[in-house]
């Protein structure tokens, strides 16, 4: 082959933009620690079938004769399978390892800001991932009143805690060619967007702070603000007002 | 000191789940890559890369001690990707695209121009287009050894052929990715 040929690969492969890596770790040793329950090779259906049949017949005879038969079945036997784990809200959405609260604190040295409002409460679940600039933390809510489910996902909000960066107006007025409305917004101690509109444009921050379009995620309302150096995201398909709240709410 | 790699196989041949973790995270990033250049699907390649993971942890009683572990993994990912992309019906597309941003430039050279830049950045586009419109064979293989970074042994791992055919079908795949290339409008 040629060499320019062989370079040229070699270099198309150093900027190839491979979708990011899911934490298939976490999701494994999940699985390897909760497997699920072997199905067994006669259809529980035909279990039922046959246990009324059984019963029927049971009917028929004395009951002590029953018991005794019941007792002599061979290879009969009623499976007691325990209900599945619960799946951890935010599970898939790639936001990173589902981390404790103290573990997300002694990663990003601070305890992870959250909301005060009422109307979300305690975080279902808090996700870790690492950024250019520094770890990021992700609290995630399970749909709840006013906090419907972010596309049919069991998800009612994420509010995505990015160290350090600005939000930058002049990057977020390149948003205004596409579907999506770009308002400013008064919250925090910097620029502030609320995003809305365009339901599969996605819109996230960059590691240092620039507002950028990515695959879809949840395609919420996001509303996008700095907050004691931290440039944080609230994605939920609520209404601008109800946005605000929460994130004035944040401490 | 962290565990070798050996280690922590042996570990995880005994049931250890954390210690298999630990491997998954050595190994996630280029076994979710090999997935996604076979189903040509982030979703499809993250089910099957997680689906092929946890079949590698029940199959570690087979797996040989001593032998490298990456090949032995990126085989049973693969076969895992393509029975997923087999199941979907459809041809998997590669799907990739290049990074608007350049290339790092090296340490003492000079930065591109803006001019130079862009033309770099077009002859990319046009020489990914070719790779992605070359036959799958011939694509798989090219991924392989180039876009995935794999070696001889763990191509042939990954598309389930010998490894002198590995080098046969590279050099058929280049000189049709050549000629594709030849009449590709400038």
């Amino acid at each position: 082959m040629t060499p320019d040929l062989d370079r040229a690969l070699r270099e198309l492969a150093t900027v190839i933009d491979f979708p990011p890596t899911p934490d298939l770790a976490t999701a494994v040793e999940r699985r390897l620690a909760h497997p699920p329950a072997v199905r067994a090779w006669w259809p529980r259906w035909r279990t039922a079938v046959l246990v009324a049949a059984l019963v029927l017949v049971l009917a028929a005879v004395a009951g002590a004769a029953a018991a005794r038969f019941w007792d002599d079945v061979p290879g009969f036997t009623i499976e007691r399978v325990e209900l599945q784990p619960p799946v951890p809200a935010g599970a898939g959405l790639r936001l990173g390892r589902e981390v404790s609260a103290a573990e997300a604190a002694a990663r990003v040295g601070a305890p992870t800001p959250l909301p005060a409002d009422g109307r979300l409460g305690t975080p279902d679940a808090l996700y870790l991932a690492s950024g250019g600039n520094g770890p990021r933390v992700s609290a995630v809510w399970r749909p709840r009143s006013g906090f419907p489910p972010l596309l049919r996902r069991d998800v009612g909000a994420i509010l995505t805690v990015l160290p350090g960066g600005t939000v930058r107006g002049d990057a977020a007025n390149k948003l205004l060619s596409m579907e999506t409305d770009v308002e400013l917004v008064d919250v925090g101690d910097g620029a502030a967007y609320w995003l809305s509109g365009a339901p599969h444009t996605v819109i996230f921050t960059r590691a240092d702070g620039e507002i950028a379009v990515e695959d879809v995620r949840l395609a919420g309302n996001v509303l996008l603000w700095q907050q004691d150096g931290r440039v944080l995201r609230l994605e939920a398909d609520v209404e601008l007002a109800t946005a605000l709240e929460i994130a004035r709410s944040v401490r | 000191m962290a565990p070798s790699e050996a280690e922590l196989v042996e570990r995880a041949r005994r049931g250890d789940h954390a210690a298999y973790g630990d491997l998954v995270r050595l190994h996630e990033d280029v076994a979710f890559r090999t997935a996604y250049v076979i189903c040509g699907s982030a979703a499809d390649a993250e089910d099957a890369a997680q689906e092929a993971l946890v079949r590698a942890y029940a199959a570690l009683g087979r797996f040989r001690p001593g032998a490298p572990f990456r090949p032995w993994l990126l085989a049973i990912v693969a076969n895992e990707a393509r029975n997923r992309r087999r199941g979907a019906g459809r041809r998997a597309a590669l799907a990739l695209r290049a990074t608007e941003q350049a290339a790092a430039v090296p340490d003492g050279g000079a930065t591109p121009s803006v001019e130079a830049d862009v033309l770099a950045h077009d002859e990319r586009a046009t020489l990914l287009h070719a790779v992605e419109g070359l036959r799958e064979e011939d694509r798989l293989v090219i991924a392989c050894r180039y876009l995935l970074d794999l070696g001889e042994a763990e191509t042939a791992a990954v598309l389930g052929l010998p490894q002198g055919t590995v080098k046969s079908r590279l050099s058929r795949a280049l000189g049709r990715l050549r000629e594709r290339l030849e009449v590709a409008p400038a």
